[in-house]
């Protein structure tokens, strides 16, 4: 076959460009340390990457939505730690006020006492986070959620709490509406109230009273009536004629009262006609109940007359508190409970994220040792290109002409 | 009459040609389209010397080319179908080197932007945060401005390119019809064809060739005609038709090309293929259009998407939420063919069916002709046939104004202007709705176990917010704001002043719920929490393809037809160099050869001068043996 000169220089020079143009292409993917530029050069791949990454910054802004949801909760997790601190003191001081042997005066320090706890539970309850938003207002993080009026402190929150996405398919709470924690508690033992009658001669006094079998209990107002000193009745408020629910006889003192599955105990001597009530339990708030308390040490004890009155009123302020505490535990529950979530989620997303960047890492980046034998290879190539041009070039018959 | 002399003579004059020749392949040894040209001898008619024929010596009788038409006709086709390879490659480069960086382009900045709706969602009392989502918004609209900016000019290149190719064509074409004459001209003198010239005219036809597909029929001995498109006569003998530019009809952004005969001009847009010119054509429609429409598309997405649910919302300041994005109308434009001014207005009315095409609305004698101007397959549309009655397809509404006439034209952009006409609408951060309006709330001193559900808005931006209050008259009935009694179905929904709610549970009698306007709840993160969802959600093609997985698709394809057009020009680009080398390997020049022929020439030359020095001899020694 025969060559043309032109043809051959042309086939040289385009063969040592292509060497030239490879070198390069194996060059840049070395110092960009990516196996491809730009999304034609692998363009499955390209697409590929580019869910990856997408993947990958969720996970990233997953990450720092945990650590916002966790950084409140932890605040929370304070605050409520701080409430069960408050209540719990609160508590000991009305046991110590329970105490027959105290005098008024002495009362009164403990009544003093409770305010303290008051004001510092307040204080709590208007906790604000490292953000200044307010931790107890729902999502009006901006309105200072509990606040004192003449009828008692007022909730200015919502009812609800902020979603935050922690994974693609899990959103938590970051906190708790104060409405949740420090209100809406059922007072006493949570099911119903017992009072003295205020017109009670006796010194017979009701307890708080349990509940022994929930599903044998209707709600409603209940009256244990003495009508002699011994013999007793309970009848429920129906109109004209209360029925009568169960009668006994025979009483003695710290005997209990059964019926619709509850159990009271009176202490103390009931006189004939005395009466003792039963109501369902009513909804009332962590500051009603230690503001209760405090009014019931400062204006009343065993020895002030009002023995029998004293002690259901500081039986019940003792039950209340156990429920502000069980509401406090339960809280407390719940933050844990979100924050091992967290916890869950975040080891889920880093073992993920490890995946995702090796994946991401084989698709994309360069396997050096390939590459730089590769660039080797085509060195050696384009070498022995120019080398053969630049030898079977020079040889011409013209030399040769003399 | 032989002799000697006459013999030699004859040599020295045949050789002469053959080192002339010679000497002409080696001066053309890189002059592009040269074929290497021979001296054919032939001997010269012999005397006759009583019984024997003595020869007379030897005539040059022919230079000719050395010259394979079929070789000629390969490099020229392939040299066609590689300009056009190589046109479309190189730009579909351009496009993939713009939008095709998965780390740095349209990917990265949507994803900052729903990063920034996260970051809101999270703290959406932090202003910082608002601010940067505000700039993020206004980052990505510059970056989808900025690409339509540039695909735009890529699109005023193709036209610039298309006037110079015309320009060029035409030169080339010029060419061919003058050389077309003087080869005539040189046959008719000599009766002898003109190498040089049919090398030159052979190269312009290549050249012609390699910018636009044509064919070529030669006619007689000297004249070859020149067609493009499907036959549009470019050069015919001496005449050359002029290919020019004229401003398209039905989109006066751009042009289209037209062949100007002496019968009339020719639309040929349609028509030609091949070479750089069909090249940049297919290249304008089959990727740079639709690539335009697709962001147009996913701009359309994003806005919808965004101002959808960021109207659900409620901003800082108690107000409803406005739209988050402005975004640009429907475009259309009017053909100058049009009898009337009539315009039409275009609305869109479904995000999800709106397609990447562009519509032609034909007017026809008794309702409306819509095709689909990509493909000119008609579409099918509904139109409820009253002069006002909009005509709906694919997600658009359009309505033609009064006094439309007969094959008067629309031509409809669902989605090119939607980027001009992007922004962010909010300048404040306070306005960001990342609250919803309403909230629910059972009273406190409710005795049953009813419960409500947070209040869903159905009409965005039409919502009232009044307080509305849910009163149970008894355990199966209720009123909303004291109206008409309704019965209690648990989970059923309740709908209100642009609101949905449902109560579930057993309520009691006297039982009340509330719903109030969420003005203060500033912490409020659902409806910033709705759009970083929505961001997720499948919007395009049906709901099926979120925003960000059609940017990637569409960086993606553009991929996909980038490595196509390459691979298919190198390969083209292999059989290209295959073809010149058989062509070459015919009648290309080389140099060792050249110097092999000189040298025989120059033996021969040096013999036949040895024959005139011998005659010459031959006559002393006649002339001395007479000398007395």
């Amino acid at each position: 076959m025969r060559l043309s000169t032109a043809g051959f220089h042309r086939n040289s020079i385009d063969a040592i460009l292509e060497h030239q143009y490879k070198l390069s292409k194996t060059q840049q993917q070395i110092t960009t340390g990516k196996k491809f530029q730009s999304a034609a050069e692998d363009p499955i791949g390209a697409v590929r990457g580019a869910a990856l990454d997408r993947t990958l910054a969720d996970n990233e802004q997953y990450s720092r939505n945990s650590n916002i949801v966790e950084s409140r909760l932890k605040y929370e997790e304070q605050s409520l730690a701080d409430a069960t601190a408050l209540l719990q003191s609160a508590r000991d001081l009305a046991l110590a006020g329970a105490n027959s042997t105290l005098g008024q005066a002495e009362r009164r320090m403990l009544a003093n006492d409770v305010r303290q706890q008051l004001s510092a539970l307040m204080e709590v309850a208007n906790r604000d986070d490292s953000n200044g938003e307010f931790l107890f207002a729902g999502t009006r993080t901006a309105t200072r959620p509990f606040a004192q009026t003449s009828s008692g402190v007022v909730y200015n929150g919502d009812l609800t709490s902020r979603q935050i996405r922690i994974s693609s398919t899990q959103a938590l709470a970051d906190s708790h509406t104060g409405s949740d924690v420090f209100m809406n508690i059922a007072e006493r033992n949570g099911v119903f109230r017992t009072t003295n009658g205020a017109a009670n001669t006796g010194n017979g006094s009701i307890d708080v009273g349990r509940v022994v079998n929930p599903t044998a209990w209707v709600a409603g107002n209940y009256t244990v009536q003495f009508t002699t000193a011994t013999d007793w009745q309970v009848v429920d408020d129906a109109t004209p004629t209360p029925n009568v629910i169960t009668t006994g006889t025979g009483f003695r003192p710290g005997q209990s009262i059964n019926f619709n599955g509850i159990t009271v105990t009176i202490t103390g001597t009931p006189a004939a006609n005395d009466t003792f009530e039963i109501q369902p339990a009513q909804d009332t708030d962590m500051f009603a109940m230690l503001e209760e308390l405090a009014v019931t040490l400062e204006t009343s004890g065993p020895t002030a007359g009002a023995g029998a009155d004293f002690n259901n009123r500081i039986g019940a302020a003792i039950a209340n508190l156990d429920q502000a505490l069980e509401r406090t535990v339960g809280v407390r529950a719940e933050v844990g409970a979100r924050l091992s979530a967290i916890d869950q989620a975040t080891n889920v997303r880093e073992s993920e994220a490890v995946d995702l960047q090796s994946l991401l890492s084989d698709l994309r980046d360069v396997d050096y040792a390939k590459a730089i034998s590769e660039l080797n290879q085509q060195y050696a190539g384009l070498q022995a290109a120019q080398a053969a041009y630049t030898k079977i070039a020079q040889m011409s018959l013209f030399d040769f002409l003399r | 009459m032989a002799d000697m002399l006459g013999t030699g003579l004859s040599s020295l004059r045949a050789l002469q040609r053959a080192l002339d020749t010679t000497a002409h392949n080696i001066a053309n040894v890189n002059t592009e389209g040269y074929t290497r040209q021979r001296v054919d001898f032939a001997t010269r008619k012999p005397s006759v010397y009583g019984s024997a024929w003595i020869g007379n010596g030897v005539n040059a009788t022919q230079v000719k080319r050395v010259y394979d038409q079929f070789l000629q006709d390969s490099v020229r086709s392939s040299s066609g179908a590689l300009g056009r390879l190589e046109a479309f490659a190189s730009q579909a480069e351009r496009l993939d080197n713009l939008l095709g960086d998965t780390s740095a382009g349209l990917s990265a900045s949507l994803q900052s932007y729903t990063d920034a709706i996260n970051e809101v969602a999270s703290t959406p009392t932090s202003i910082s945060a608002r601010q940067v989502l505000l700039a993020e918004g206004r980052a990505l609209v510059d970056k989808l401005k900025n690409y339509d900016a540039r695909l735009s000019e890529m699109s005023a290149d193709v036209d610039t390119r298309l006037t110079v190719e015309a320009g060029e064509i035409n030169t080339l074409a010029t060419g061919v019809a003058r050389l077309n004459g003087e080869i005539a001209v040189a046959m008719q003198r000599t009766g002898q064809p003109p190498n040089d010239l049919l090398d030159q005219r052979d190269q312009l036809i290549e050249q012609l060739s390699a910018k636009v597909g044509v064919t070529v029929v030669a006619e007689g001995d000297t004249n070859v005609n020149v067609f493009i498109g499907t036959g549009q006569p470019l050069v015919l003998g001496t005449t050359a038709s002029q290919v020019t530019t004229v401003a398209d009809t039905l989109d006066p952004s751009r042009v289209r090309m037209a062949l100007q005969t002496p019968s009339g001009t020719v639309d040929i847009s349609r028509t030609i293929s091949g070479g750089t010119l069909g090249g940049l054509l297919d290249w304008r429609s089959e990727m740079l259009d639709p690539t335009r429409n697709e962001l147009g598309r996913i701009t359309l997405a994003v806005a919808s998407q965004v101002n959808g649910v960021h109207r659900e919302g409620m901003d800082l300041t108690g107000a409803l939420g406005g739209d988050f994005f402005n975004v640009g109308g429907v475009g259309v434009t009017y053909p100058s063919t049009n009898t009337t001014a009539t315009t039409a207005t275009a609305t869109r009315t479904n995000i999800g069916a709106i397609t990447t095409s562009d519509y032609v609305i034909t007017k026809t004698a008794t309702g409306y002709a819509v095709r689909n101007q990509e493909t000119g397959l008609p579409v099918t549309f509904t139109w409820a046939g009253g002069a006002a009655d909009p005509l709906q397809f694919d997600g658009l509404s359009v309505t033609v104004g009064a006094g439309v006439a007969t094959n008067d034209q629309f031509v409809i952009h669902p989605t090119r202007d939607a980027i001009s006409g992007f922004g962010v609408a909010i300048t404040d951060p306070a306005r960001i709705a990342a609250a919803a309006p309403l909230r629910t709330a059972a009273v406190s001193t409710n005795t049953g176990t009813g419960s409500i559900s947070q209040a869903e808005v159905l009409t965005p931006g039409g919502t009232t917010l009044s307080d509305v209050n849910i009163v149970f008259t008894s355990a199966t009935t209720y009123t909303v704001n004291g109206g008409a009694s309704q019965t209690y179905a648990a989970g059923g929904n309740i709908d209100f002043n642009g609101w949905r709610l449902q109560i579930s549970g057993a309520p009691a009698g006297g039982d009340t719920f509330t719903v109030r306007s969420n003005a203060g709840a500033v912490g409020d993160n659902r409806n910033a929490f709705a759009l970083a969802d929505a961001m997720k959600a499948g919007t395009l093609e049906g709901g099926t393809v979120s925003v960000a997985a059609a940017v990637e698709r569409m960086t993606g394809n553009l991929g996909l037809q980038t490595q196509a057009a390459q691979m298919s020009r190198d390969a083209e680009s292999v059989v290209h160099e295959n073809d010149i080398a058989a062509r070459d390997s015919v009648s290309g020049v080389n140099l060792d050869e050249e110097a092999a022929n000189m040298m025989r020439y120059q033996q021969a030359y040096a013999a036949a001068a040895q024959i005139i020095a011998i005659s010459g001899e031959l006559f002393d020694s006649l002339l001395n043996a007479v000398r007395r």
